[in-house]
């Protein structure tokens, strides 16, 4: 299951793109952040975190993966930067993805999310 | 303390002449490469406990160019590694942070050369951590930081007043699972103890045996046979007791470790005392500061070395 982190009723012809492109993967849902934690209960869960929607994408990552270790947090941008995504690994992402990556591209890689280990947690 | 032995593989040998000498001056061991021709052998020949790589090693000036990345991937996969760059990229970021095929990513931490050297050493030092594994992993989980790159972020968005309940639950949970698996060891000591017992007695008792069956049955083979099986079951008291003997090693690493954790815990109350939060949360940040730099003989870094946020 994806569940994507949104504000209010926010809805946009590109999470619905991203729902047609997760389709054959799994059913994606909006889900209010602080309804977060009710809704995201099993593991493996993906969790996409949209940078836009996000005051601070890290801290929220970092809250995440403290709340539910076991989702795997996607980072998702429409103006990518090297410093965000470090920063996003660093909090605990198990990726960071532009949005203006084509179709195919991107259905691989949510795959290549759903195969990938989570990443590691202090020992 | 032994130095720590770092490997900085750079084409441009200015750099690697400067960051060569500015480790060693930080107490570093410092081995250099300028291609991945020459570091492999490095890799496959020295012990290593870091290695620091840039990742255009061939063309500086060819933005595919990601040797240094196939040189990671290809190194010791036991080395961690801190990627280098002058061309700081999110699609380098991310293959740098990609797992690999041990689960863990394929870099530690990666760092801009214009974010100059000092956050470079802070990268190395955090990931070079010495501190106490059960402590390390309670203080990541009370602060929310996955790896101790992270911490120091993290610390700067702790709400006011929070540092101290965390900082003491770090000990809390730390002291409660060194005891239980002080608990554990010792109760292990002791059942390897008991099994050794039992397998020396039966091993003193066959020996006994063989010598009746020798004396009152005159059957050599018999006796010897038997004897040699007491014998044999007296070698496999010895194992045991090898067993027992780590196991009490190990019981009083963790009983050290617990030790020193109650020290650290007098830091806490020291810190509770004081009355302004203000003050209180930064006592706190320079006790994890003191504790993160605690590295092979490695300095701290000076108080304005800072990665900017993004």
């Amino acid at each position: 299951m994806f569940f994507m982190l949104t504000k209010g009723t926010m809805d946009s012809n590109w999470m619905k793109q991203l729902g047609q492109v997760l389709a054959p993967l799994g059913t994606l849902k909006l889900v209010e952040v602080n309804e977060a934690m009710k809704q995201i209960k099993a593991k493996n869960d993906v969790v996409i975190v949209d940078a836009t929607f996000v005051e601070n994408a890290e801290a929220a990552v970092s809250s995440l993966r403290t709340q539910m270790p076991d989702s795997r947090i996607v980072v998702m941008s429409a103006a990518p930067t090297w410093k965000l995504a470090r920063a996003a690994f660093e909090a605990g992402a198990i990726d960071y993805l532009p949005k203006t990556m084509n179709e195919d591209d991107l259905q691989d890689a949510f795959r290549q999310i759903l195969e990938k280990p989570l990443p590691p947690w202090p020992r | 303390m032994t130095q720590p032995r770092i490997l900085i593989v750079d084409n441009n040998k200015d750099y690697l002449d400067a960051a060569q000498k500015f480790f060693e001056a930080q107490g570093y061991f410092v081995l250099n490469a300028s291609s991945p021709d020459e570091a492999r052998p490095i890799f496959q020949q020295e012990p290593l406990d870091l290695a620091i790589l840039d990742i255009r090693l061939i063309d500086n000036d060819d933005e595919k160019d990601t040797s240094g990345l196939e040189l990671a991937k290809q190194s010791n996969p036991a080395v961690p590694k801190v990627m280098l760059t002058d061309y700081p990229s999110f699609q380098t970021v991310r293959e740098a942070f990609s797992p690999v095929h041990n689960g863990g990513p394929l870099a530690v931490g990666y760092i801009a050369k214009a974010e100059g050297l000092e956050a470079l050493l802070e990268s190395v030092r955090l990931a070079l951590l010495p501190l106490p594994p059960v402590f390390e992993k309670h203080l990541l989980r009370a602060f929310g930081a996955t790896a101790p790159v992270a911490l120091r972020n993290r610390l700067r968005e702790i709400e006011p007043g929070d540092m101290t309940r965390r900082l003491r639950q770090t000990y809390e949970d730390t002291a409660s699972e060194l005891r239980g698996r002080r608990e554990q060891e010792n109760h292990r000591g002791s059942q390897l103890h008991t099994a050794g017992l039992v397998v020396r007695y039966l091993g003193i008792l066959l020996i006994l045996v063989a010598c009746c069956v020798l004396i009152f049955t005159g059957s050599i083979t018999g006796g010897v046979v038997t004897l040699i099986v007491g014998a044999l079951t007296n070698a496999v008291e010895l194992l045991f007791s090898r067993r027992e003997d780590k196991s009490h090693q190990r019981a009083e690493y963790l009983y050290t470790e617990l030790e020193e954790n109650t020290h650290l815990v007098e830091i806490v109350v020291l810190a509770e005392m004081i009355e302004s939060s203000a003050d209180r949360d930064d006592y706190i940040k320079k006790i994890i500061d003191k504790l993160l730099s605690q590295s092979y003989g490695a300095k701290p870094p000076s108080p304005n070395s800072r990665r900017t946020k993004s």
